[in-house]
């Protein structure tokens, strides 16, 4: 029973992780009908800014955070302004929108394994690495940190995206986007806001899953969990983004303690495939049409 | 003189693989990050099978096709059907590749795990792959030159339409799928029969991103562009050490630049051929056999 | 018996209703205009009838058979042909390239006997190329035959549109504002083309359109859809005189003078 509630405590903190980095990408997939591949690269990227600042200038764990996302954000801006924008102006096809994501992806990562080396490297952080005793449960501060902080995020972005004026159109453009249009909203300024707030969710997931993991160029994969989640959830629908991370977060950690570590992300993989074959519009998804 | 003959091997291996990718990504219009899972498993497949079983190579390499043609429906089936979006298809892929990484590193009879195989027979020789590649790109070329390829250029340009017209799209889509799966499965096979060594690593996202760097580059809906883009890809980091390095990031610079500039590539929907050179000469010799009849 | 039955029919999205208990019979040979204002539920009649939109309640039997929630290729190969609204060409092949993919639709031969090119296949794709060279004579743009159709003038698109459509050989053609966007003098062209394509081939056609007088020119008979339901139906002399239809008609007019 023990075990059994360590598993659940733990699998709803990285639960909540991923289901920050589903919204992220379920967000610009909602709005621009595009997976952004190059979501995991800019995850990375904030961890490494969280690693330096911690290990460069001291930086307190919370700075490194901030930083980390700040940083993010303005890396995913460059890439929507540089590289999305200029393609979605030229009506260039989904297909080619994708591409160029991916190319944006093997330049980032690539780009760091080349400057900054490919060597895997553990989170400065003692703070967090410390274990925290609950009495039947024990959690590393990391994990809670992240759950908290994660969770506090997600609130915000609940609040921003449902209650406020800016987070009215963004919502609305996610369905029309000449909607925002008529509301007054210029569709430039939607799209950097939604940028931006991709770019603080994966930045800030970044820094946690380099708490949990560690901090190395590639590990901008852990970004696929993202995509799954969002795919379990409904792809382009924001709160089976949420359900969808939280599920994933709390199968994973079920199969690594009663099955197998090892073939943890299988089981992810096939959860995947298993929800295409019987729920291909994920838990909450909305089926979209074509508008002809 | 090995060198040479090396590059040249590498070439027709990896022309082989794109031309999976360019029936699936160019013509059919699927975004796939996962086409080196299906070499993984043609490689596994032909490898074992003549390495314990002493089957012949290229037995082994087709029923290593066959089964990464098979495999294929495990992604396939589930994201082409129905009118799910190229996104699906795109992350499963990923999932796909990245499971029979895991999968095979954690196999030991036969696979021998992490460590992975080595000691297979040495089997690929300069002609052997020569004639593999060229029958694979002609191959290729009268599959997507018929209407079969017809159909599926439709498909990547406006699949509404399509299917309004008439056109089964999942079944012409799967039925792409299929085929690119296979090819990619005998590319492996003959990286194989190669390298004689190889680990469930091997086949990396690197690879797959490498194949759809040669499609991007040598230009959607073409098939000259692409291989050209293959030879030229596979030889300059041979050449050039500098570039090797560096390759990846050049790469994806690359690719955003192709997309942002000139999205058709090197031959986007065209082809070069023989024909127009053919031509011209006949026509020169004509103009010449005239000249000289009027000098008479 | 009629060709095309519609009895009931009702589509939803969302819980609201786009098309509520439409009925309609369409006869062999009828030349049909299907009118209303914005919003009426023109296009999602066709789209449910092409198996697009999967409607809620109804039925729709085309030559006596059920074909609700049939798969729109399987539909589309029982003989309904369509246009869009917003034309949808394929860019980046050739003019004469879309209509052989209306005559080919369902693979001609096999896959092997493209590779081994055999007779089979140069004479069906030959067999093809011509007859797609007939359909682009037909609605007379047989000079772009090797113009890429993404680069076409948008006039010369709607009527390539409509050579691929009829390059299926439909028994029922729909088309939706093929006027969309034209001048006057394209316009005329436009009717003076469907009206000869019907006269010469019989075929059954249901048209939307918004220009009135093309409808009201070409149709012999006229449904008027508002808000999902019919408002009338009849002849252009009795839609024309129809009290309903000129309040909503006039309705409409009101609030775009408004906006």
């Amino acid at each position: 029973m023990n075990i059994f509630l360590q598993q659940l405590i733990t699998g709803l903190s990285i639960g909540s992780v991923y289901a920050l980095l589903a919204v992220g990408y379920a967000l610009i997939y909602s709005i621009f009908d595009f997976t952004n591949f190059a979501f995991g690269a800019l995850m990375m990227i904030g961890t490494y800014a969280a690693f330096y600042s911690i290990s460069l200038v001291n930086f307190p764990l919370l700075g490194a955070i901030i930083i980390a996302m700040l940083i993010t954000a303005v890396a995913s801006i460059l890439v929507e302004i540089l590289a999305y924008r200029p393609m979605r102006e030229k009506k260039a096809s989904k297909l080619y929108l994708m591409i160029t994501a991916m190319g944006v992806n093997i330049f980032i990562q690539n780009l760091a394994i080349q400057t900054i080396g490919g060597s895997v490297k553990a989170f400065p952080s003692d703070w967090a690495k410390q274990v925290v005793n609950f009495g039947i449960v024990k959690m590393p501060r990391s994990d809670i940190l992240a759950a908290i902080i994660s969770l506090a995020m997600l609130a915000i972005l609940w609040f921003f995206l449902y209650k406020s004026r800016l987070g009215l159109g963004i919502r609305a453009s996610a369905y029309d986007t000449r909607t925002a249009g008529l509301m007054g909203l210029n569709v430039n300024i939607i799209s950097l806001t939604v940028f931006a707030i991709s770019g603080f969710t994966a930045g800030l997931s970044g820094v946690f899953f380099g708490m949990k993991y560690a901090v190395y160029p590639a590990m901008g994969g852990i970004s696929n969990k993202a995509f799954i989640a969002a795919v379990i959830g409904g792809l382009g629908s924001l709160p089976g983004a949420v359900i969808g991370g939280i599920a994933l977060g709390l199968i994973e950690t079920m199969v690594s303690a009663y099955v197998s570590t090892t073939f943890r992300d299988l089981f992810s993989y096939a959860t995947l495939v298993l929800i295409l074959l019987f729920l291909p519009n994920g838990l909450l998804g909305k089926n979209i049409q074509d508008k002809l | 003189m090995g060198y040479a003959k090396g590059i040249l091997i590498l070439m027709s291996i990896n022309i082989v693989g794109v031309c999976g990718v360019i029936i699936l990504t160019g013509f059919t219009g699927l975004f796939s990050l996962g086409h080196a899972g299906f070499m993984s498993i043609g490689a596994y497949v032909a490898a074992i099978l003549t390495k314990y079983f002493g089957i012949p190579f290229l037995l082994s390499m087709l029923i290593g096709g066959l089964i990464a043609s098979l495999s294929s429906l495990i992604v396939g089936y589930p994201t082409l059907r129905g009118k799910l979006k190229g996104d699906y298809f795109a992350i499963a892929m990923m999932g796909f590749a990245e499971s029979i990484r895991l999968l095979f590193s954690n196999i030991y009879p036969y696979f021998n795990g992490a460590l992975g195989l080595s000691g297979i027979p040495l089997k690929m020789n300069l002609t052997t792959s020569l004639i593999i590649c060229a029958i694979v790109v002609y191959f290729t070329f009268r599959y997507l030159n018929s209407q079969h390829g017809k159909l599926l250029i439709s498909i990547r340009e406006q699949e509404v339409a399509a299917e309004l017209i008439g056109v089964n799209v999942t079944k012409e889509k799967l039925k792409s799928l299929l085929i690119s799966a296979f090819l990619c499965g005998i590319s492996g096979g003959m990286m194989a029969f190669y390298y004689t060594y190889m680990t469930p690593n091997t086949f990396s996202a690197e690879l797959s991103n490498n194949m759809l760097a040669a499609v991007v580059f040598g230009g959607m809906g073409s098939i000259s562009g692409p291989v050209i883009a293959t030879i030229i890809l596979t030889a300059l980091p041979e050449l050039l050490r500098a570039v090797a390095r560096w390759r990846l990031v050049i790469y994806g610079l690359l690719m955003i630049i192709v997309m942002l500039f000139r999205p058709e590539g090197l031959l986007g929907n065209k082809e070069i051929s023989l024909y127009p050179f053919i031509k011209r000469i006949k026509k020169e010799k004509k103009v010449r056999d005239v000249t000289i009849k009027e000098g008479k | 018996m009629s060709l095309l039955e519609i009895e009931n029919l009702t589509v939803e999205f969302g819980g609201l209703k786009a098309l509520s208990n439409v009925n309609l019979e369409v006869n062999e040979g009828d030349f049909l205009g299907l009118i209303g204002p914005n919003g009426a539920g023109k296009t999602t009649l066709f789209n449910a009838i092409t198996g697009v939109v999967k409607p809620s309640d109804g039925d729709i039997n085309f030559e006596g058979k059920n074909i609700k929630g049939m798969r729109p290729d399987k539909i589309a190969l029982r003989g309904i042909s369509r246009t869009f609204q917003n034309i949808r060409l394929f860019p980046k092949m050739k003019a004469s390239e879309n209509v052989e993919i209306g005559i080919i639709r369902v693979p001609q031969y096999s896959i092997h006997d493209a590779i081994l090119g055999l007779p089979k296949q140069r004479n069906k794709d030959k067999e093809n190329y011509e007859q797609a060279l007939r359909h682009l004579e037909q609605v007379g743009i047989l000079e772009y035959k090797d113009a890429y159709a993404g680069e076409l003038p948008y006039g010369i698109q709607r009527r390539l549109e409509i050579a691929r459509a009829i390059a299926t050989n439909p028994k029922i053609l729909f088309l939706d504002e093929p006027a969309a966007g034209m001048n006057n003098d394209e316009t005329k062209d436009l009717i003076n083309f469907l009206s000869k394509l019907h006269k010469d081939t019989g075929i059954t056609i249901v048209l939307i359109e918004h220009h009135l007088d093309v409808v009201m020119e070409l149709c012999k008979n006229i449904m008027v859809l508002n808000l999902g339901s019919t408002l009338a139906y009849g002849n252009p002399k009795e839609i024309q005189s129809n009290p309903d239809v000129i309040k909503a008609y006039i309705g409409e007019r009101r609030q775009k003078t408004n906006v």
